[in-house]
């Protein structure tokens, strides 16, 4: 084939780009160096010693497990009915409401984070604390887990359902005998999405955080400090690595589940 | 084309099961069904046939519950069935895709409704066993239904709702996945079982050839009406309409006048004998006639009802010769099915006359 | 992620029905029943806050005190003109307060850039994906797509981290000894903005487009072939085309929330680099004034909002006079 290997060069290139910078990370985050630079002076893991030692990190990665366990759960048990609506239900405004749904895929963060910082400050007088993150994650979440479990129940024929209405199931026994057992890898998925994207996310945890820190806001305020960098590139790669890990997880799950559960080829 | 079809004309109308009165459904603007009347009767096996888009299956989804009827009655064995939902209705269904529950096996699919029913451990184990010998699948109780045949599926889906005993069993077009040889095994396996069940059986199917195979009455739907509901000869010997006609078989329709009690003018054909049914002598109508009641006459033939013409195509089938033939004064040729005698195939343009006995006819207003 | 993108495309799709039916009436009260917890939950953190925004941005606030008469000050404040000419690349600019118009058309140039790069690099890999990659799909997707997912911050702090004074490139090319002092150009610009965000966003994109790929059927690119096209003709008049509605609602996925970015603009922007986020943060708190900061995000809002109708608009007349031409 003319072109092929244009192509495969492209692809590697590609990966290279994505994946070469956020690579530096891990690499000089086991240098042993204070710096982040080349020549690499040699191999060491004080770097991750370190950060045990340092009650702020866990505090803030305490905080951020906390929220992120919570808005994953909550953002996904509210999608759920909703996808259900989404996918088998026919009415007007659908669209519209879907719409309204997706919305915070096209509101920046940071118009996100302000309007939530004035309605919960000016308005309503409550204290910044975690919970106010914690609101405005499940926000940011809602699309995403929709996305994910609209699919899954796309995936399989809404003449299932019927069926099983037809053999004596009221709706909420369809949906513990069917409806639920095909969408858990769906709902899976969108549990590791919904906290992975929590964990990870910056700037509406920056506005809206009180006294207490997450660990994105943490690991930001490190940032500037230049002595701190190599415990900032050790406590980085160690987020890497736990959301890569946990995003092919939710990209397993979601995909065997849908290879397996096709009937229709067979 | 009448709303509501005589039912007189069949020959045996047993105790009705199911009534449904009246029933329309629309989805928005469009009128999927209109003014839906007739009854089914116990044990029958009644088949809608129709083709895609009909209505045929909208019904049936409304006899099971899924979809609700704008307006009309549905009447099951004496209770109304307005407001009980599909998992309270006697009626169980397979569905066109089987909907074979991906995450069960075949034992735990066939038993999904029988946990409903609250029979206990060994009567549900009973019936199951009883249902996979029934449909033939001794033995497959723990197969993973993702490992199923497509005729396999099929089996399940129809033990699966046949386990449940209902008192209507409906079929939406369940043979229509499979292959030609399976689909016309599963024909006879069903009418058999059907037989000894007793149950009454809806079927829905575009396949004309299956719908007679099957059926002890077939009701024809086209645009969201009934043409016409008859036992399969019924509908074939007399189709109460050129819609009908056309649509059961093959039929030659020639344009004619009615222009007396057993006869009608053809035009620049001349006159031709038929018998005329409630038609007054002046009205347009439609002679038709099957191709197999048709013969073919070298040269000039017998009088009688006789139309001379060419043959303008033959094709050889082995059992019998199709021909067309061409007759100067008709738009189309005349379709004409002969049986394989010795006698050879006629040649392209041969000189030939079409004759049929005046009872072969049949008269049809527009 | 391909999901989303196509949730987010059909929520754009089909109308109402069947209003009269008390069958379709009960299945819309079940649906919106069902809904109805997101929805609320969408009311109440996103819809409220918005509302609220729009509220604050027409008070005003010196120091301490908030004067909560309405007034449309605070937009005047960003168009309001001045004798004074201000010159930001070649373009003059007449306003009393100059920042934010300046803030907005640079966030709009740099995020319009990023978008058409990601664009450009993505297409050919989503190609390559579609069309030359028979074996590990599976496994190629989840290459992509895994990067999207890991800290949006981490992986913009990296590229400070390649691009820095002090940084990987820097670094490596003098101790390759190609040059003698740490290039200054790298970070702190606009361009490493633009590069950062576009690779923030890559991998983001990449699935969507190779979904409106795959959808496209092969029988259709072979009875091009059989018509005579050639390859490049093919792709141009039938590949292409029929993968663009998919390739442009990612465009817009990515356009729309980088215009207000924060992140990458603060770490690697540098003074030159800053983009409106950033000034919307330092009015809400530096500078103290969020009714002034409310409406700068409201006005960013609605020019985006704008600029996607235009668009979609455009778009459409395109397509429409295409049609009519063919």
């Amino acid at each position: 084939m003319t072109g092929g290997w244009g192509f495969k060069t492209y692809a590697i290139l590609f990966i290279a780009f994505i994946y070469g910078p956020v690579l530096m990370l891990p690499l000089f985050s086991v240098n042993d160096s204070n710096f982040a630079t080349f020549p690499l002076a040699g191999f060491t893991l004080r770097h991750y010693a370190d950060l045990w030692t340092q009650r702020p990190i866990l505090e803030a990665l305490g905080n951020s497990v906390r929220i992120a366990a919570g808005v994953s759960v909550l953002a996904t048990v509210v999608a759920m009915p909703a996808a259900i609506a989404v996918t088998r239900f026919r009415f007007a405004g659908k669209a519209p409401a879907l719409a309204f749904m997706m919305l915070p895929l096209v509101v920046p963060s940071i118009v996100m984070a302000v309007a939530l910082l004035v309605i919960v400050l000016r308005f309503l007088g409550i204290p910044l604390s975690l919970w106010t993150v914690a609101a405005g994650h499940v926000v940011v979440c809602l699309p995403f887990c929709l996305s994910v479990l609209v699919s899954r129940l796309e995936g399989f024929d809404a003449s299932l359902e019927e069926a099983s209405r037809d053999l004596g199931c009221a709706p909420m026994q369809t949906f513990w005998r069917l409806t639920f057992p095909l969408a858990l890898p769906g709902i899976i998925s969108s549990l590791l999405l919904g906290f992975i994207i929590s964990f990870d996310e910056f700037v509406i945890a920056f506005f809206l955080t009180g006294t207490e820190n997450t660990l994105p806001v943490y690991l930001y305020s490190q940032l500037r400090f230049p002595n701190s960098l190599p415990g900032t590139l050790a406590l980085g790669s160690l987020i890497l690595i736990a959301s890569t890990l946990l995003v092919v997880l939710a990209e397993v799950i979601r995909r065997r589940g849908v290879t397996s559960d096709n009937p229709g080829d067979i | 084309m009448t709303a509501r079809p005589a039912e007189a004309a069949s020959t045996t109308t047993p105790a009705p099961l199911l009534r449904i009165e009246r029933i329309t459904k629309s989805f928005g603007n469009v009128d999927a069904l209109r003014d839906i009347d007739f009854t089914i009767g116990r044990g029958e096996f009644f088949s809608l046939l129709g083709a895609s888009g009909c209505g045929k299956t909208t019904l049936l989804r409304i006899l099971a519950g899924i979809e609700q009827p704008t307006t009309g009655r549905l009447v099951i064995d004496g209770q109304d069935m307005a407001g009980v939902p599909a998992n309270r209705r006697p009626t169980n269904m397979v569905f066109q895709s089987y909907a074979i529950f991906p995450h069960l096996n075949v034992e735990e699919n066939i038993g999904y409704g029988l946990k409903n029913l609250k029979l206990g451990k060994e009567e549900t184990a009973r019936r199951i066993e009883e249902a996979l010998a029934l449909v033939k699948l001794d033995g497959f109780a723990k197969r993973n239904s993702h490992a199923l045949s497509g005729g396999q599926r099929q089996r399940v889906a129809l033990a699966r709702a046949l386990v449940m005993r209902p008192k209507v069993l409906l079929l939406d077009e369940p043979l229509s996945a499979l292959d030609k040889k399976l689909r016309e095994e599963m024909q006879l396996e069903l009418r058999a079982m059907q037989r000894t069940l007793g149950i009454t059986f809806v079927f829905v199917t575009h396949d004309q050839e299956e719908a007679m195979t099957l059926s002890d009455r077939i009701a024809i739907v086209s645009a969201g009406r009934i043409l016409q509901i008859g036992s399969p000869q019924d509908l074939y010997e007399r189709p109460a309409g050129r819609e009908v006609a056309e649509f059961l078989g093959s039929m030659n329709l020639l344009p004619v006048t009615v222009s007396g009690p057993a006869s009608v003018d053809a035009g620049p054909l001349g006159p031709l004998s038929a018998p005329v049914k409630g038609l007054p002598d002046g009205t347009p109508a439609q002679l038709a006639l099957r191709p197999e009641r048709l013969s073919l006459v070298e040269g000039e033939g017998p009088a009688g009802n006789r139309l001379s013409g060419a043959v303008a195509e033959a094709v050889y089938l082995g059992d019998r010769i199709h021909y067309l033939v061409d007759i100067p004064g008709l738009a189309r040729p005349l379709r004409v099915v002969a049986p394989n005698s010795v006698a050879p195939v006629l040649a392209l343009g041969s000189p030939v006359a079409v004759t049929w006995p005046d009872e072969a006819g049949l008269v049809l207003g527009d | 992620m391909v999901e989303v993108a196509d949730t987010a495309v059909r929520a754009g799709l089909s109308g109402p029905r069947h209003p009269a039916d008390p069958a379709r009436r009960r299945e819309a009260r079940a649906g919106y029943g069902l809904m109805s917890p997101a929805l609320l939950l969408m009311v109440a953190v996103l819809a409220l806050p918005l509302a609220a925004l729009i509220v604050l941005s027409f008070w005003t606030q010196s120091g301490f005190t908030l004067d909560r008469t309405f007034t449309l000050a605070n937009y005047w404040r960003l168009i309001a003109p001045s004798d004074r000419e201000v010159e930001w690349m070649g373009l003059t600019f007449r306003l009393a307060y100059p920042v934010p118009a300046i803030l907005i058309i640079k966030s709009l140039v740099m995020s319009l850039t990023a978008t058409v790069a990601v664009i450009l690099l993505a297409y050919p890999m989503a190609y390559f994906l579609a069309f030359r990659v028979h074996r590990n799909k599976a496994a190629w997707i989840i290459l992509l797509t895994v990067p999207f997912w890991t800290s949006y911050l981490l992986r913009v702090f990296s590229w400070k981290v390649v691009l820095g004074y002090n940084g990987a490139i820097n670094s490596g090319l003098m101790s390759l000894g190609i040059i003698d002092a740490p290039l200054e150009f790298l970070l702190y610009n606009p361009a490493a903005v633009t590069i950062t965000l576009a690779h923030s966003w890559v991998s983001f994109i990449v699935l969507p487009i190779y979904v409106s790929l795959e959808k496209i059927d092969r029988s259709m690119l072979e009875a091009a072939s059989d018509l005579g096209d050639s390859k490049w003709k093919r792709f141009r008049r039938i590949t292409l085309p029929l993968s663009m509605p998919g390739t442009i609602s990612a465009a817009l996925l990515v356009f729309i929330p980088t215009v207000g970015d924060y992140v990458t603009p603060e770490l690697v922007g540098g003074p030159g680099g800053t983009m409106i986020g950033s000034l919307v943060q330092q009015l809400f708190t530096k500078q103290n004034n969020a009714p002034l900061g409310a409406a700068v995000s409201l006005v960013m809002m609605l020019i985006i909002g704008a600029m996607v109708l235009i668009f979609l608009t455009l778009i459409g007349y395109w397509r429409m006079r295409a049609r009519r031409a063919a």
